[in-house]
């Protein structure tokens, strides 16, 4: 497991994401990547009932940790356990109540280039599209400071100039030796992200 | 890494039950228990595995007065002895007695391990320590059998599991014997009962109903 | 397997072989000589006489079980064809007459091969091989004459290396011909100096070494006997082993920072390789790094340089190719340090 940064990689109006996707996929099979099997990442939130002060808690899954899954509180606090933690949620259904219609997901094409991961992956919420997430993983460094220019020069050649900073939630820990759960923090952000934008968007019909 | 395509979150979970028997046994006696237990149980070649856990139960009960009586335990245990291994989290619930044809305790039971950060992140959940003790003892298995032989120790002073804060609760050690199987195997009783009466009359051991403890 | 020591014997048994094939080529001329008269007969009586004939194919019947019920059999019809012709008879007798020769060379065959067989001595055995060819259970499968023709292999093996020795021998393939190199004196005592040095002062060495470094830890450990194995952890950027023997640098491997040289069971491990193309990159220029500072009679400088060569890989991810200011050629970082400078390059810009 090595460092990735993941982007939102916007899609431009007047084209569907399926399109935008294929386009990203063909760019990275030219730079020579190869197709490694599918990933699937998801999070599903839990919301407190009853308590003194309210508690928003995501469980995440990451098909690249298949045994594993993420609880993450709103502080960025983070357990990894087994992925039996969801029958323990099943037993504290009258404390944190799955949030209905919150399921959001992000799957796609896995790539390999060199010593690199590439993931593109539509988001859908709730079944239906939102955006698309690059995920790009250098696996053989574990420090994000030391190997974020390398991976700079890769990122812009696929995303362009989103990728001009770190990620927001990556830049406080770029001198820690990375593990799983900062992707998942990333994926959380982003999901969050895309969330509040539906929300947004739903009183304007 | 090739497919795992299937969203971790949507395979299903196998409810597990945990077939319970308990006893006591003096200190004094106990070096004779382990000498039989020994000789019962597999791995008679080897010594006895020992343990050195500490345990800590912490509670999430709900805030509203009407439910107040209502609370989930999570039982979170690490090895003292064995700092690489990792914590886990173990939910037992409500235990049954059933009626006499049914030979031993059944309760639900989901252990789940987890990383090292687990303490902080209940509290934060809302959860709040109710009670700690440390476990030492030795472990056996038979076939799909659990014996766990041990003492229950006091921490002292909150926090420090030192062996000189420690203070060993009563005069005897807890005996245990148990499998963890799934809903429903009734035949798992009938062996338990079978391997307890081998171990009498060095110790008893019963299906014991907590709530009339209390 | 043993040619000389039973001569007699296996003349013997030759001469035996003779005898027998002889007799079953007089045997062989019996019978074509019986089949030869029968079928004369047969002809001749079918054309005459329906009745006869079937009686003349159910004596060929008989003729064909044994030998001795023929003869008589044919006597019998010579007497009962009353009706033959003069010719015919004649015919029949000349047929009689070749088939008392032959059976007689017979009987003289096998009073011969009788004689022969009474000296044979009893064969004696002198390996499991023989025994083996003897075994019935094993004649079905193929090991006995596998043992053959690898035995047969072996020797023509062991010709063929005598011949090439030979003509080898004749050119000397030394490369250089110059007799202040190929001194056998010279080689013995330039050789024990990075070898053979005490283990302990091999551990002192090495824990200066890891003294001296600050950004790597550098462990010894002897799993393989009296061969050092050093391990080296780089900041957090890579691992390596490097085995030891004496003073010299044997082998070299190089890891990522979250792989383990450790197999299951705790033991270290030399041999396998990194998973990550940028290790086993790296890797390939160790083991050239710790050719190119081989120094048979100064061991330790050899160490020292290869080990802070190696520190160099502290900047791998981080610094840029010292020709083309890039970071990635062929999506891999620069994995080559120049030997003096320890200047970053890509394996594709060092020319």
């Amino acid at each position: 497991m090595g460092v990735s940064c993941v982007y939102d990689y916007p899609v431009p109006d007047g084209r569907s994401g399926a399109q935008v996707v294929d386009v990203l996929q063909k760019q990275v099979e030219t730079m020579g990547a190869y197709k490694t099997g599918n990933f699937h990442i998801d999070c599903e939130t839990y919301q407190s009932v009853m308590l003194n002060s309210p508690k928003t808690l995501h469980i995440l899954h990451n098909s690249e940790h298949p045994a594993s899954c993420f609880a993450i509180l709103d502080s960025g606090n983070t357990l990894v356990a087994d992925t039996l933690f969801n029958g323990l949620m099943s037993n504290l259904k009258n404390y944190y109540q799955a949030r209905k219609g919150a399921k959001i997901e992000s799957k796609g094409q896995r790539y390999q280039l060199a010593d690199f991961v590439l993931k593109i992956g539509s988001v859908s919420l709730a079944g239906s599209f939102k955006g698309i997430l690059v995920e790009v993983e250098y696996s053989p460094s574990l420090v994000a400071m030391e190997c974020w220019n390398l991976m700079k020069e890769l990122l812009q050649s696929i995303v362009g100039n989103i990728a001009e900073t770190p990620p927001q939630t990556l830049k406080p820990r770029m001198d820690e030796t990375f593990t799983p759960t900062m992707a998942m923090l990333q994926y959380l952000e982003h999901f969050n992200n895309f969330r509040n934008k539906a929300a947004m968007s739903q009183p304007a019909r | 890494m090739e497919a795992a395509v299937l969203a971790p979150s949507l395979k299903s979970i196998a409810p597990q039950q945990e077939y319970l028997l308990q006893g006591s046994i003096l200190d004094a006696h106990r070096d004779v228990l382990l000498h039989r237990l020994r000789g019962l149980c597999d791995n008679a070649e080897n010594s006895p595995e020992s343990f050195n856990d500490y345990e800590a139960v912490y509670m999430l009960r709900n805030s509203s007065t009407t439910q107040q009586s209502q609370f989930v335990l999570f039982r979170v245990r690490h090895a003292l002895d064995r700092p690489d291994a990792p914590a886990h989290i173990r939910y037992l619930g409500q235990a049954e007695v059933g009626d006499r044809g049914r030979h031993t305790l059944v309760r639900a039971c989901l252990d789940v391990a987890c990383s090292p950060n687990v303490r902080d992140f209940l509290m934060e959940m809302g959860f709040r320590l109710d009670h700690d003790y440390v476990a030492q003892g030795f472990f056996f298995h038979k076939g799909r059998m659990k014996v766990t032989v041990y003492k229950i120790f006091k921490l002292q002073q909150p926090g420090k599991t030192d062996q000189s804060n420690l203070e060993p609760l009563g005069s005897s050690h807890l005996v245990e014997l148990s499998v963890v199987a799934p809903l429903g195997q009734e035949q798992i009783g009938d062996d338990m009962k079978n391997f307890a009466e081998q171990l009498k009359p060095l110790v008893s051991l019963e299906k014991v109903d907590h709530r009339r403890i209390q | 397997m043993n040619h000389e020591p039973v001569q007699t014997p296996t003349e013997l048994i030759q001469a035996s072989i003779h005898l027998i094939q002889k007799l079953r080529t007089g045997v062989g001329q019996v019978f074509k000589d019986l089949s030869d008269g029968i079928s004369e007969h047969a002809d001749e009586n079918s054309s005459k006489e329906e009745t006869d004939s079937t009686a003349a194919s159910s004596s060929t019947k008989d003729a064909a079980k044994d030998k001795n019920s023929t003869i008589s059999s044919q006597n019998q019809k010579e007497g009962s064809g009353t009706e033959k012709s003069e010719d015919q008879q004649e015919k029949h007798r000349a047929i009689l007459r070749t088939l008392k020769r032959s059976l007689e060379t017979i009987s003289h065959d096998f009073s011969d091969l009788e004689k022969t067989g009474g000296h044979l001595g009893p064969v004696h055995m002198l390996s499991n091989i023989d025994y083996l060819s003897l075994d019935p259970v094993d004649k079905n499968t193929v090991m006995h004459p596998q043992l053959l023709q690898a035995y047969k292999w072996t020797n023509k093996m062991h010709e063929l290396a005598n011949q090439a020795f030979t003509v080898l021998s004749q050119n000397s393939l030394k490369r250089t011909q110059s007799p202040f190199f190929t001194s056998a004196k010279k080689q013995k005592g330039s050789l024990p100096v990075a070898c053979l040095v005490p283990p302990v002062a091999v551990d002192t060495f090495v824990h200066n070494l890891d003294q001296s470094n600050v950004d790597m830890s550098i462990s010894i450990s002897r799993p393989l006997g009296s061969c050092g194995v050093m391990q080296i952890d780089l900041k957090r950027t890579l691992r390596a082993v490097v085995v030891l023997r004496g003073l010299m640098i044997e082998w070299v491997k190089v890891k990522g920072f979250d792989e383990t040289f450790k197999t299951e069971d705790g033991q270290i491990d030399i041999w396998s390789s990194s998973r990550y193309q940028v290790f086993q990159k790296i890797t390939d220029h160790a083991e050239a790094a710790s050719l190119h500072y081989y120094a048979p009679a100064k061991p330790e400088i050899a160490i020292k340089s290869f080990v802070l060569w190696l520190e160099g890989f502290s900047t791998l991810f981080s610094a840029p190719c010292h020709k083309c200011g890039k970071h990635l050629q062929n999506n891999m970082p620069p994995t080559w340090r120049d030997f003096r400078s320890r200047e970053p390059f890509h394996d594709v810009c060092r020319m």
